[in-house]
């Protein structure tokens, strides 16, 4: 075979190539934007169905409705997707009679068996769909995949928890966390976080019980989350936490907690952090906590902790004293006017202030 | 002589056929990696995932930097854009780099900012000084007003050190943004926060598209072929290209209209390296050669969903001038970091992707040119004849071809970004187009800013002329 024969035939195959994969994109196209219009279609028949349902269900006349949707089979619109759409939007009885057609057309059930398949697609969906639906009986098979190999299908395991939302998930989740298994396939903190504070309060037991859990993990998601939950009875472990913890994270924690609590007796063990601490943001999370409880007895340790050498302590301190009113913005116009470290500081937060509350800056910058 | 000659033009022309079969097939396997790797991203998306994200107080802050210089059109429209993005957490710090024109003024009458002050981090060097602070009534928008240093990195390192957030975004001063661009390029940060050291987010040219306020009303092709060919470049080297590097950790560039980094490992390697010309890739390999070095286990995402719409150039020059910019600074880039070619130390950055860029990026626009010397001079001294040289021409720009219909291909299955027929006409034709004329100037415009680089001539970033979106509220955005 001549050179000129290979190019010819690698010409051609190009054409070819080039010319089968232009129509089979415009195919495809023709086809995406047909299945397009038959899905809007179906959706408009579906939806009033669904939405009369709704409406007349507590009457106790919509048995009829309740068995076209129980039978509905859809083309190109599944029932399970029009749903996964609208559960998230409705609360209460309504939520409930949603989920009890998915229970009574086997969807439930076809969900728990499809999280035990082989395809991690399959099991994303499936455990997507009971924590959407908020289902109970998901629990075992959404605490069972947060070992999965699969990274994103770990991550749809925690956000089901956090929407089926009972202390029980609350507890698998950390108890899960806490493992040896966690390690194999860990799971970043942020999900579980969210997971967390989308169950709330039935949270809090597991929560404070787990604030002396091996994991560093899990004692810093504990103690970020108590803090947002705003759950009083955690405060004395969240002062030990921040007092004790070898951990940076966990007191960095339990300080941002302890803000948030903003309880006075949390005072003497943030202002130790702020004589003790070693880790910038550690310490500047004091002074912000301080700030927040804006207790009298915090003024000459913040004030100390505006001349820190680290900036970002010195710009923390110097915002946590706006909190004390008149007698915070004295100190600081006082810092202010010095050429020593903190100046620099007070003279920022001075200047943001006075532009935020609209008056005249009293020092010049 | 002429046996000699005769075996050299047909052995070089063999060679670069051999070099661009090489090119493209890579470049396909890449795009296929790609392609796989979006199916399943795909069929795993969760939009509960993002809305979680933004309902979440611990979601960590953003500070976004915008190095701006003599962008007086588009800034406000920029920056509004930045403000609408649904994001818990984020302040806006723009660094004015001595613009001559009206860039602050703008700013300072749209969101009424007031001379302030704020300390900085003293952690990274900066060479322009600070003339003045000034902040909006909120204190989400920051402005640096800096003496002109001729860099933008120096612009986004001074940037970087008046931010306040554990996570740094930096943009164009001209670029459009979505409004969940933030929450997709964050998404992996807090999916695997032990890991994930910088994300990246897909650039598409704004050209053509209406806007209002910064944001994208509809998306279009732009009017113009040029930049029409730079949407199916983009499209091939700036989406699907990214997602096939960045499927195995081997991302060398993070465009600097829209990345994402975590602050603390930016400063550690110094923040940007303010002389290069190419401080976008330069952070991305200085995190690469520093990571890989402390044998740290990390990762730098490419996220592919549409995120960042941006201004290609217009006119010839311009282009030309972005591309010879661009090839000088890759050559910089290769260069400072020529320790990890080769070296098994710094894994596939080293033995993979590093001499990659440097023999089927670097080195191509020599190959493409001599290539296309070599031709012409064949025929001439009779030495290849019509029908050979045109069937070397169909394979190479025929496989071109057919690489840029994959990547369209791809991008119409998986993002389905512009929906006319017309649009997806217009990619097609563009991909045939750019092979003839543009493909050519183009290498040579990247042979010239090689010889600029070899030279080690002083090139700065200075404006880029802009046509303007086109707004539809009618606000001057040009």
């Amino acid at each position: 075979m001549t050179t000129a024969t290979v190019l010819l035939i690698a010409a051609t195959l190009n054409l070819v190539l080039i010319i089968a994969l232009s129509l089979s994109t415009a195919v495809w196209k023709a086809r995406r934007e047909r299945r397009a219009r038959r899905h809007e279609e179906e959706l408009a028949q579906l939806r009033p169905v669904m939405m009369r349902y709704l409406a007349t269900w507590e009457d106790g006349d919509a048995h009829d409705l309740a068995d076209i949707l129980i039978a509905y089979r859809g083309v190109t619109t599944s029932f399970e997707e029009l749903v996964a759409g609208l559960l998230p939007k409705l609360r209460g009885a309504d939520r409930s009679m949603l989920v009890d057609i998915l229970r009574r057309r086997g969807t439930i059930e076809d969900a728990r068996m499809g999280t035990l398949s082989r395809l991690p697609v399959r099991r994303y969906r499936a455990v997507e769909l009971l924590g959407a639906a908020g289902v109970s009986e998901g629990i075992p098979e959404a605490t069972r995949l947060l070992g999965d190999r699969n990274t994103d299908v770990r991550l749809a395991a925690v956000r089901a928890l956090g929407r089926i939302g009972t202390a029980e998930a609350a507890a698998g989740l950390l108890e899960h966390l806490d493992s040896e298994e966690a390690l194999k396939h860990p799971i970043p903190p942020h999900p579980v976080t969210m997971a967390l504070l989308r169950i709330g309060t039935d949270a809090t037991d597991a929560l404070v019980r787990s604030l002396e859990a091996d994991s560093v993990e899990v004692r810093t998601i504990c103690a970020e989350v108590l803090g947002v939950l705003g759950v009083y009875p955690a405060v004395s472990g969240l002062q030990v936490r921040a007092r004790v913890d070898p951990s940076v994270s966990v007191r960095l924690g339990a300080a941002h907690a302890l803000g948030r609590l903003s309880m006075p007796s949390s005072v003497d063990d943030l202002t130790a952090m702020l004589r003790t601490e070693e880790e910038v943001e550690v310490i500047a999370a004091a002074c912000t906590a301080l700030g927040r409880i804006a207790d009298p007895a915090s003024l000459p340790p913040l004030e100390q902790a505006v001349a820190h050498e680290h900036p970002t302590v010195r710009v923390a301190a110097a915002m946590a004293l706006v909190a004390f009113g008149d007698t915070g913005l004295d100190r600081l116009r006082e810092i202010a006017q010095q050429d020593a470290e903190g100046g620099d500081a007070a003279r920022e937060v001075l200047a943001r202030n006075s532009i935020a509350t609209n008056t005249t800056p009293l020092i010049s910058y | 002589m002429r046996d000699f000659l005769e075996s050299a033009v047909i052995g070089f022309n063999s060679f670069v056929i051999i070099y661009f079969l090489a090119l493209n097939s890579l470049y396909l396997v890449i795009v296929l990696i790609a392609a796989r790797a979006q199916r399943r991203a795909q069929r795993m998306s969760s939009e509960t995932a993002l809305e979680d994200l933004f309902a979440n107080p611990l979601t960590p802050g953003v500070s976004v930097l915008v190095p701006a210089y003599n962008e007086e059109p588009s800034i406000v429209s920029s920056v509004h854009s930045i403000l609408d993005l649904r994001y818990p957490q984020l302040e806006v710090v723009i660094v004015d780099d001595g613009s001559t024109d009206g860039t602050f003024d703008v700013l300072q009458q749209e969101f009424e900012l007031q001379a302030s002050t704020r300390v900085a981090a003293g952690v990274v060097e900066t060479v322009g000084t600070v003339n003045s602070v000034h902040i909006s009534r909120d204190g989400q928008i920051v402005v640096i007003r800096k003496e002109n240093a001729r860099r933008r990195g120096d612009a986004l390192n001074v940037a970087l050190e008046y931010s306040r957030y554990p996570l740094v975004c930096m943009i164009d001063a001209d670029s459009v943004l979505e409004k969940d661009a933030l929450m997709h390029v964050v998404r992996p940060f807090v999916d695997d926060p032990e890991r994930v050291a910088a994300s990246g987010g897909a650039i598409r040219p704004i050209n053509g598209c209406p806007t209002e306020r910064g944001m994208i009303l509809e998306k279009r092709l732009p009017k113009a072929w040029a930049p029409r060919i730079q949407v199916v470049e983009y499209l091939r080297s700036f989406l699907l290209g990214r997602v096939g590097w960045s499927a195995f950790n081997g991302l060398m560039i993070i465009s600097g209209a829209f990345g994402l980094f975590r602050r603390d490992l930016v400063q550690q390697i110094g923040g940007m390296t303010a002389d290069s010309l190419a401080e976008d890739a330069d952070l991305v390999n200085g995190l690469h050669y520093r990571l890989r070095k402390e044998k740290q286990d990390y990762r730098i995402v490419f996220v592919p969903h549409p995120v960042c719409w941006t201004e290609v150039p217009e006119n010839l020059k311009i282009l030309s001038r972005q591309r010879r910019r661009w090839s000088h600074g890759l050559l910089e880039v290769l260069w400072r970091f020529r320790a990890m070619i080769a070296n098994p130390r710094y894994g596939r950055m080293g033995m993979l992707v590093l001499p990659y860029y440097l023999v089927f990026e670097l080195l191509t626009p020599i190959v493409e040119i001599l290539g296309l010397i070599c031709l012409p001079m064949g025929l001439a001294f009779g030495i290849l004849n019509w029908q050979a040289a045109v069937l070397y021409a169909l394979v190479a720009i025929g496989y071109g071809i057919l690489l840029s219909v994959v990547a369209i291909a791809v991008d119409d299955v998986s993002y389905k970004t512009y929906r006319r027929w017309k649009d997806l006409g217009i990619l097609l034709v563009a991909a045939f187009l750019e092979n003839f004329g543009f493909r050519q100037l183009h290498a040579f415009w990247r042979l010239r800013g090689l010889w600029s680089g070899i030279r080690g001539s002083n090139a700065a970033w200075g404006e880029m002329p802009r046509v303007g979106f086109k707004d539809t509220s009618g606000a001057a955005t040009n």
